[in-house]
């Protein structure tokens, strides 16, 4: 546990919002970089620090966007729950935007940049006013990652999106979901704002170690529905080679039968198992205590369990519905048969294996108290594996960044605050 | 076939960089693809007979399946060299530790205890090659009493969290589709050996064992999972699928060729522009807030947006819609992805010429490097197809020799 974190010296100006930019950031800040957030308050930026400046009960629609006892309290951007995930380990600026000096104000802070992160629409930064070529006015090594959903050209580069309409550009909400149910019963959990976020932090990792090999840094376009696309090379080659057009297998696998998801004991518990191979078919098979139905001649072989998948559907779920998921998990693993308990949020958190990794990470955050956080993505064995610190409040380290950072005077820094930088409110004129 | 943004040939970011990869199947693969496609030598290394399992992995060209023919495979493995090698002889783990000390990263997916067994865990890789870097992906990490299970990817999504909030309320979880959550955990898995790569370049920079657990990637990812789980401790509440649309609204709209996604919740002003409805809620005797949470409005609504979509192209209202500002996109299936002149335009896809099937179109770039640019320069190896170039080339071995190994069943 000796060796230093693997980003400690990096610098990174952060002008990402909503969910894609800021997790990139946020594992680029877990180990170790400065992640400076710059935010506006002359501005609110929709669903990043909290849904909307105006917190309405909307119940359970907020699900993944909530407040301590659903009480937003006060400055209730400091305590919503997608930020406190993702601004852990970063610092926190304001900035009025746009004001006349809003371009100097960046370059000012590029100046004592590494890299510098952005997500909005490509107009939006443009409106800054500093071009790469200008970042590199001021630092000659500069990167500067820009992350749009289409890129930063061609016909689609000033189209707005979040993960949802990306992921049907892309083509995936094309394919997930029921085999025989309505798009919109997939429901609303998507991947897409993960992918663009591991991608945003790939790509600047890659400038950094060519930038560490040659002293060089650069522009780069990452497209968020582009790196989307890249997951999905089953059904866009199945297209290419083939012709075939693919859709949805629910819970089924292309080649693996039995798969599926079967319901269990008690309400909403339910088991996931999949079955390849003829011994982990009398796997399954001991597992249930050889049941006569199971040992139809039929379903030995792949290609008949392939065949017969609904038929043995039907017998596993009346196998399942009158025991524990999590018990079941632990017997078919013992037969060696893949198979997973559909955790819910308790059932992770107690989860032996999260719990004996020690995965998450008590975190205690000034204005909302003590909480356990989702822990790093992998481990490092020479390296320290801790969540360093909460998520900031709005504008905690403008003093910091301003006087020691930048050097800036007391009589500067009052600058600022008159020409509507500085402050750890949203402007007054937002709630008109 | 380089990078459309990039007129000349500059280095790639990653060039110089060793890997040696022993991976198979989807997620390990993913990771040295991402490797390999920006720049640093790649050697995959496969059981010598069969391969990587994932060479079975669909679709096939021409629908055939063969070691040969998964086109799956080829996308995961383009860039990198090809080497047979059986780890279960002394003569193997011998050529593997030449091969250790080549690299600057390996990549592995064995069950965990795998390499340890064969005397190639990180402690002894460590001592053959101060420095290197070994990414270890697995099913449920390294350690902790799940190391030894078995998973397949809807295994991962159910136990890692985001499966019990995914699908219908009056249904069962339903899983995402293809292989997302593999490619995912490969990707993390990039990022994670990158880390440790940059420290390593810096003077004296050490090396480190990274332990990536798919499951953990799961319940980590920002993709509501994460802030869901927060969510549930500050409310004591149980978050599972929600009963039908978002808000009442349908989301999903026909329109004349396909479906549009249209975000219609949030920024009304935007959705009533477009609609040329501007006083909708005051025609209909309300206001915003009071307008969205009374269903009959929110029906009347959604109507008209059905209506304005039904009338359009995908094409057209996504275009309308944008110069609107409201969030929209077409629900494309792989015919709609393939023929979107946007996607081309970027130089999405890539052609890669192969002796076996010629020109093939790929899914290829990720991201535009404007200083260090992608590319796929070779296509995936046949099985086997650089031993000589590697044993003999790189590792000095005289063909006589090879040909001993080949006898042998080593390689």
């Amino acid at each position: 546990m000796s060796s230093p974190l693997p980003l400690e010296g990096v610098r990174i100006i952060d002008m990402t919002l909503a969910w894609v930019g800021p997790f990139g950031t946020q594992i680029l800040a877990d180990w170790g970089a400065e992640v400076i957030r710059v935010e506006p308050i002359s501005i609110f930026q929709y669903g990043t620090r909290a849904p909307q400046l105006k917190p309405i009960n909307r119940g359970l629609y907020d699900w993944a966007s909530t407040y301590p006892d659903g009480d937003p309290g006060e400055r209730h951007w400091n305590r919503n729950t997608v930020f406190q995930i993702h601004g852990r380990n970063k610092l926190s600026i304001t900035s009025n935007l746009p004001s006349p000096d809003i371009m100097q104000y960046h370059l000012n802070l590029a100046s004592i940049a590494d890299v510098v992160i952005e997500n909005n629409v490509p107009q939006t930064y443009n409106k800054i006013g500093a071009s790469y070529e200008q970042l590199r006015q001021v630092r000659p090594d500069i990167i500067l990652v820009r992350v749009p959903a289409y890129g930063l050209t061609g016909p689609y580069s000033a189209y707005r999106a979040l993960g949802p309409q990306m992921e049907s550009a892309a083509g995936h909400t094309w394919i997930r979901g029921y085999r025989d149910g309505p798009f919109t019963d997939a429901g609303t959990s998507y991947f897409g704002d993960a992918v663009g976020g591991v991608t945003e932090a790939f790509a600047t990792l890659m400038a950094l170690c060519h930038r560490r090999k040659t002293g060089q840094g650069q522009l780069v376009d990452v497209a968020t529905a582009e790196a989307i696309l890249a997951y999905l090379p089953e059904s866009t080659l199945d297209w290419q080679v083939n012709g075939r057009i693919q859709s949805a297998l629910g819970n089924a696998h292309p080649s693996r039968a039995p798969q599926g998801c079967y319901r269990c004991s008690g309400e909403d518990n339910w088991l996931v198992l999949s079955v390849g191979s003829d011994e982990e078919w009398v796997g399954l098979k001991r597992a249930m205590g050889n049941p006569s139905w199971a040992q139809d001649p039929r379903f030995d072989t792949v290609l008949g369990r392939y065949r017969c998948q609904e038929e043995i559907d039907e017998h596993l779920e009346e196998w399942t519905a009158d025991q524990d998921h999590i018990e079941l998990m632990g017997l078919l693993q013992s037969e060696i048969v893949p198979a997973g308990a559909v955790h819910d949020q308790r059932e992770l958190y107690e989860d032996p294996q999260m719990v004996a990794r020690g995965y998450f990470k008590q975190l205690e955050q000034p204005s909302t108290g003590m909480h356990p956080y989702t822990g790093m993505m992998w481990k490092m064995a020479e390296t320290s594996n801790g969540v360093r610190r909460p998520s900031p409040m709005l504008g905690e380290h403008n003093e910091y960044v301003f006087k020691e950072l930048l050097g800036l005077s007391d009589a500067e820094y009052t600058g600022l605050e008159h020409k509507g930088h500085v402050g750890m409110e949203y402007s007054a004129q937002l709630y008109d | 076939m380089t990078d459309n943004a990039v007129g000349w040939p500059p280095p790639q970011a990653l060039a110089g960089t060793r890997v040696l990869d022993l991976t198979h199947y989807a997620a390990g693969p993913f990771c040295t693809k991402l490797l390999a496609d920006y720049g640093a030598e790649t050697i995959k290394v496969e059981r010598p007979g069969s391969g990587d399992p994932g060479r079975r992995m669909g679709p096939f060209h021409d629908d055939l399946p063969g070691e040969e023919s998964s086109a799956t495979f080829q996308f995961l493995n383009q860039n990198k060299l090809g080497i047979t090698l059986d780890l279960k002889q002394a003569a193997g783990i011998k050529l593997l530790k030449e091969l250790v000390r080549w690299a600057d990263i390996i990549v592995e997916t064995f069950r965990p205890g795998v390499m340890s067994g064969l005397g190639l865990g990180y402690p002894q890789l460590k001592q053959i090659k101060p420095g290197i870097i070994l990414t270890s992906i697995s099913n449920f990490g390294q350690s902790g009493p799940y190391r030894n299970h078995k998973a397949t990817e809807i295994v991962e999504y159910a136990t890692g969290g985001p499966m019990i909030f995914t699908g219908a309320a009056h249904r069962e979880p339903v899983k995402h589709g293809g292989r997302v959550g593999m490619y995912y955990a490969g990707q993390v898995a990039a990022n994670a050996t990158l880390m440790a790569l940059y420290r390593s370049m810096a003077d004296g920079g050490p090396g480190d064992h990274l332990d990536v657990s798919i499951m953990e990637t799961q319940a980590g990812s920002i993709d509501r999972q994460s802030a869901l789980l927060l969510s549930h401790v500050y409310r004591g509440v149980r978050y599972s699928r929600f009963a039908g649309q978002k808000g009442g609204f349908s989301q999903l709209y026909m329109s004349k060729d396909g479906y549009m996604d249209i975000q219609t919740a949030g920024r009304f002003e935007r959705l009533l522009r477009l609609l040329n409805r501007p006083n909708f809620f005051e025609d209909n005797g309300t206001d915003v807030t009071a307008g969205i949470a009374d269903p009959q409005v929110v029906q009347k609504l959604d109507g008209l947006v059905a209506e304005w979509a039904a009338d359009r192209t995908q094409v057209d209202s996504w275009a309308h819609s944008q110069a609107q500002r409201v969030l929209s996109a077409p629900l494309y299936d792989p015919t709609g992805v393939a023929s979107d002149p946007g996607f081309h335009a970027r130089g999405i896809w890539t052609e890669v010429e192969d002796s076996r099937f010629g020109q093939r179109t790929f899914p290829g770039r990720h991201t535009i490097m404007h200083g260090t640019p992608w590319q796929i320069a070779k296509p995936a190896p046949r099985l086997g197809q650089h031993n000589r170039h590697v044993y003999c080339g790189m590792l000095g071995l005289s063909r006589r020799e090879l040909s001993v190994l080949r006898q042998e069943g080593v390689v």
